[in-house]
């Protein structure tokens, strides 16, 4: 275990070490310099070789890696120039937002997808099991911003039931949450229905009908736990994806969280939001994926977090 | 359909294998759908004019069938005046042209990689797997986000873009197939009649890769054009003058209340060519996927 979570660690720093420089490498390639940008077409060349020498772009390359590398151990992304004040406290005012709106789209694929499984996988081949199969696979292949639009379309404008746009209210949650959770409930009940079906034939559910269990409980009681062991893992590797889906379809319902803070940031070459947005995503999917795992080991007793020997 | 599915090979015996000969003519549907499209991309734009840059402030917001100086807008016009039929088939070749360029790319790559990976062990493993590790740690869209909004804008942005982490997939594929290839017999025997290990490697190893690259490819070339269909949603990427799915919908969202067509109709175009790809993949993967560790 103790090995296990030390190798994952290592990989975690690996993954932020490796997303942190590629966004510097990136920004390096922009075309238009940062300070000239900051400043807008109005400044004077002796302006902008003052904002070049403060922001240390008149360094070689590598001291402005390093340098570059030490700030961020420290969490220090230096200030953002469009909101004037440090980029991480800007990035963390929007995070809880994020976590509100992956969390609620997670609850919603985890009960919809397990309800389609379970329906699907309960009697495979059935007719019932083909209907909802497409549907999942529609589910899949919808572009979600699109569905987001079409949400908006009818429940916002045309019945006037939810908000379009904006956040702050219980109302204002329900279209971007059901919009993101959409490709993960096609995910869960895709793998939810393969586990149950392969269940279904396996000898301790025949023994659990032949003991007279009705079967509401043999479904509950031993099919549901061992196909859920599955669903955790995918699950907890796919919340990673969750996060960068959540960026697109915040922007389409104007969702005041990080992904919107991320995309308007890109576009307004705020680099210092962009990098520390880019940490802290990425901390995230790592404490998520590693959360993930020791779930699932808890889950099913034949998973050991061992060294392999 | 995902990569999951084709790692973990479904572990249900297929039952329907016996009865699988019987004619089903809905089977023929989804290749049919993307024929008509791929159709579309290389003759459409041979026989329907369109300037992406020409306005017309008089044919503005026509609803679908409305007659204009051209002909019928059969699918309406949009803000400026521009027919979106036409909008449509020039944002297929785009979504074509940019989706096999990205799984060419990523295909070529993450083979090879993988391959490599796969037969060589040792370091270069190594390297290969952790550069996996980072990168499945990270999600692809984001890093595509940040690499097309830096950039700039050109098709050769939105491919390098989605590339950077769209060539995982298949390394990660390549590689599990040729860790189990190696240890067969035929590949001991060319190495026991002296064949080289270049040699061994494309003529003994990388064959047993194509069904499930292909596979693979069809559902990537499927994320691929929802991927940048996302991106120029988002307005990053691709230059004004290339027309893309993805910045019609987003052009007609002001118009959402009195012009609902400028938004629908990309979208159910690109919802139905996703779904017939994704269809397609799945039967590919089904044909292809065995058991494997």
């Amino acid at each position: 275990m103790t090995y296990y979570l030390v190798k994952r660690l290592a990989i975690g720093l690996l993954t932020i070490w490796g997303v942190v420089t590629a966004v510097f490498v990136v920004i390096r390639f922009a075309p238009g310099d940062q300070a000239t940008v900051a400043l807008g077409p109005d400044a004077t060349v002796e302006q902008v070789e003052a904002l070049r020498h403060s922001l240390g772009l008149d360094r070689p390359l590598l001291v402005q890696y390093f340098s570059y590398l030490g700030d961020v151990a420290a969490l220090d992304f230096g200030e953002s120039y469009r909101y004037g004040r440090p980029a991480m406290q800007a990035v963390l005012e929007r995070f809880p937002a994020t976590v509100t709106l992956t969390l609620t789209a997670t609850v919603i694929a985890l009960i919809a997808g397990l309800l389609l499984g379970v329906l699907a996988g309960q009697r495979p081949g059935s007719l019932l099991d083909r209907a909802v199969s497409t549907f999942t696979l529609g589910l899949q292949a919808v572009p979600p911003f699109w569905v987001g639009i079409m949400f908006i379309l009818v429940f916002a404008l045309q019945f006037r039931m939810l908000p379009s746009a904006g956040g702050g209210s219980p109302a204002h949650l329900v279209l971007p949450a059901v919009t993101l959770s959409i490709p993960f409930t096609a995910l869960v009940a895709r793998i939810s229905r393969s586990g149950i079906a392969e269940a279904m034939g396996e000898a301790y559910v025949q023994t659990a009908r032949s003991k007279g269990l009705t079967e509401r409980s043999v479904l509950s009681g031993h099919v549901l736990k061992n196909s859920l062991i599955p669903v955790v893992t995918v699950v907890g590797l796919q919340l990673g994806n969750l996060l960068g889906g959540a960026v697109v379809i915040e922007t389409v319902f104007a969702w005041p969280g990080l992904g919107s803070l991320l995309v308007s940031a890109v576009g307004n070459r705020d680099f210092a939001v962009v990098q520390a947005a880019t940490v802290l995503i990425a901390l995230c999917v790592i404490v998520l994926n590693l959360t993930a795992d020791i779930v699932n080991a808890k889950l099913d007793p034949r998973i050991r977090l061992e060294a392999p020997r | 359909m995902t990569q999951a599915d084709l790692l973990g090979a479904d572990p249900v015996p297929d039952v329907e294998a016996p009865t699988r000969r019987r004619k089903r003519p809905l089977a023929a549907v989804p290749y049919v759908i993307i024929g008509v499209y791929l159709l579309a991309a290389i003759i459409g734009p041979l026989l329907i004019d369109y300037d992406p840059v020409r306005t017309e402030v008089t044919e503005r917001l026509l609803p679908p069938g409305s007659q204009t100086s051209t002909g019928t807008a059969w699918l309406g016009t949009d803000a400026v005046g521009r027919d979106m039929l036409a909008q449509i088939v020039y944002g297929a070749r785009t979504s074509f042209i940019i989706g096999i360029a990205v799984v060419g790319v990523c295909g070529t790559v993450g083979v090879a990689l993988g391959a490599l990976a796969g037969y060589l062990r040792g370091l270069s493993d190594a390297v290969v797997s952790r550069l996996i590790d980072i990168l499945m740690a990270f999600p692809g869209i984001l890093l595509a986000i940040i690499i097309a909004g830096i950039l700039g804008r050109g098709m050769h942005v939105v491919i390098i873009a989605l590339s950077v982490g769209g060539w995982v997939g298949f390394a990660r594929l390549s590689r599990s197939i040729t860790m189990s290839t190696r240890e067969r017999d035929w590949v001991d025997a060319a190495r026991i009649m002296g064949v080289s290990k270049p040699a061994t490697l494309t003529r003994h190893i990388v064959p047993f890769l194509a069904g499930s690259v292909i596979a693979l490819a069809t559902i990537e070339l499927a994320s691929a054009i929802l991927a940048e269909a996302a991106l120029s949603f988002l307005g990053l990427g691709l230059p004004p003058d290339v027309v893309s799915w993805g910045q019609s919908i987003a052009n007609g969202r002001e118009y959402l209340e009195t012009a609902w067509w400028i938004t629908v109709f990309p979208g159910i175009a690109l919802t139905i060519l996703v779904i017939s790809i994704g269809l397609a993949g799945d039967r590919l993967t089904r044909r292809y996927t065995r058991k494997r560790d």
